[in-house]
């Protein structure tokens, strides 16, 4: 799984790592451009589909990437 | 590796974001939800209506590819009524601020109700006027501190959805932001009646209900608080007034047919 995170987007909420069940996502010292310091991915391999991130980030900054089967 | 994009991204207006909502707001939170219920019923919003009112809550219209209407504040049922008498086959979505809906316009609500309008309103309640800054609302519980109650609202608060049954409404449900499958799940089911359809959403307004009533703006702390003190319908069966003061019953209150207010043939339902 690939969790992509549009860091321009992110307002350092922390709701999705809140959410998360397998702690993938944790917050940053990183700031972008507006200055909000934004989560990044720690483990994405623990990563199980679940989307709970992608589903309550209120700044739709997140997407799930699937592999595709071999 | 090419970044991939959020999938609900593509019904948003385009270079509208980042939107205006505050971080952990959970006016983007009823956005993402209300576009996945859209995908999950395979509706197209270009065929739609969304109308917001002035407030927070009022601004989810703005980045949606519907038509949109947004600007008066209280006003989204008359605009509804006018639409839905000229055309009533356009589906039309209504997001409102408890304020919007429920204060300077709660006359248009319970009128709204009475006659079976056949729109969907969502109403995310956060339980004060947001926009303006934080002011007590007819929704903010007893006792709490707001920016015009600085020794906590001393009147007693507003339920709009035993409002919205009292006045005849056929579909009236209650959700949290923080049950995200189950309020997708409610605005599906607004969506699909025909009738009037009040969906509430209990909402978390992190820099000014947190920061005044809560005394902290981080939103996991305000999301706490809404889930600490949510029971369910079942739940709440069992419990006394006593108990239920200053807690929000989470469920679907009603769900029937009723003759609908739309079109020149006012009252006749077609099957
Ligand atoms: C006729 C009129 N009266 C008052 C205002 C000022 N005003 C703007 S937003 C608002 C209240 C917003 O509260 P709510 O509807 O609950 O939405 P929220 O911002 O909390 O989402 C008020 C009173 C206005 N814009 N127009
Ligand atoms: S939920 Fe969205 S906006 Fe909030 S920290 Fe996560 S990615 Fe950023
Ligand atoms: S003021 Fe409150 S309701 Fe308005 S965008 Fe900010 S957190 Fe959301």
């Amino acid at each position: 799984m690939t969790v992509h995170i549009d860091t321009p987007l992110c307002k350092g909420c922390a709701l999705c790592a809140r959410y998360c069940p397998r702690d993938v996502l944790v917050m940053t010292e990183v700031t972008n451009r507006k200055g909000f310091n934004v989560v990044g991915v720690i483990n994405p391999e623990n990563c199980i589909n679940c989307r709970l991130c992608e589903m309550y980030c209120p700044d739709l900054a997140i997407a799930i990437e699937v592999p595709a089967k071999k | 590796m090419s970044q991939m994009i959020n999938a609900q991204r593509r019904h948003i207006r385009y270079g509208k974001l980042p939107h205006f909502f505050c971080p952990g707001c959970g006016d983007g939170q009823v956005l993402n939800f209300f576009l996945r219920a859209i995908d999950e019923l395979g509706m197209n919003l270009e065929d739609m209506v969304a109308i917001g009112g002035v407030g927070c809550t009022a601004r989810i219209p703005v980045y949606l590819n519907t038509d949109t209407l947004h600007g008066v504040h209280g006003r989204t049922l008359p605009w509804a009524m006018g639409i839905k008498l000229h055309k009533p086959e356009i589906p039309v979505v209504i997001f409102a601020g408890d304020g919007d809906a429920a204060s300077i316009g709660g006359n248009h609500l319970i009128h709204a109700a009475r006659r079976n309008l056949d729109v969907t309103m969502i109403v995310v309640n956060n339980l004060n006027f947001a926009m303006t800054g934080g002011q007590v609302a007819p929704t903010t519980p007893a006792k709490f501190v707001t920016m015009t109650t600085p020794y906590g609202s001393g009147e007693p608060p507003f339920d709009i959805c035993e409002v919205a049954l009292a006045a005849g409404a056929t579909h009236v449900s209650r959700s949290t932001t923080s049950r995200g499958p189950q309020t997708i799940k409610a605005i599906k089911k607004g969506l699909q009646h025909r009738g009037f359809s009040l969906v509430e959403i209990i909402s978390q307004c992190p820099t000014h209900f947190g920061r005044y009533a809560l005394g902290s703006g981080k939103p996991e702390v305000n999301i706490e608080f809404i889930d600490d003190n949510s029971v369910t319908i079942a739940e709440a069966k069992n419990m006394t007034k006593d108990e239920l003061r200053g807690k929000f019953v989470i469920g679907e209150f009603i769900d029937e047919q009723k003759p609908v207010f739309a079109g020149s043939s006012v009252y006749e339902v077609e099957e």
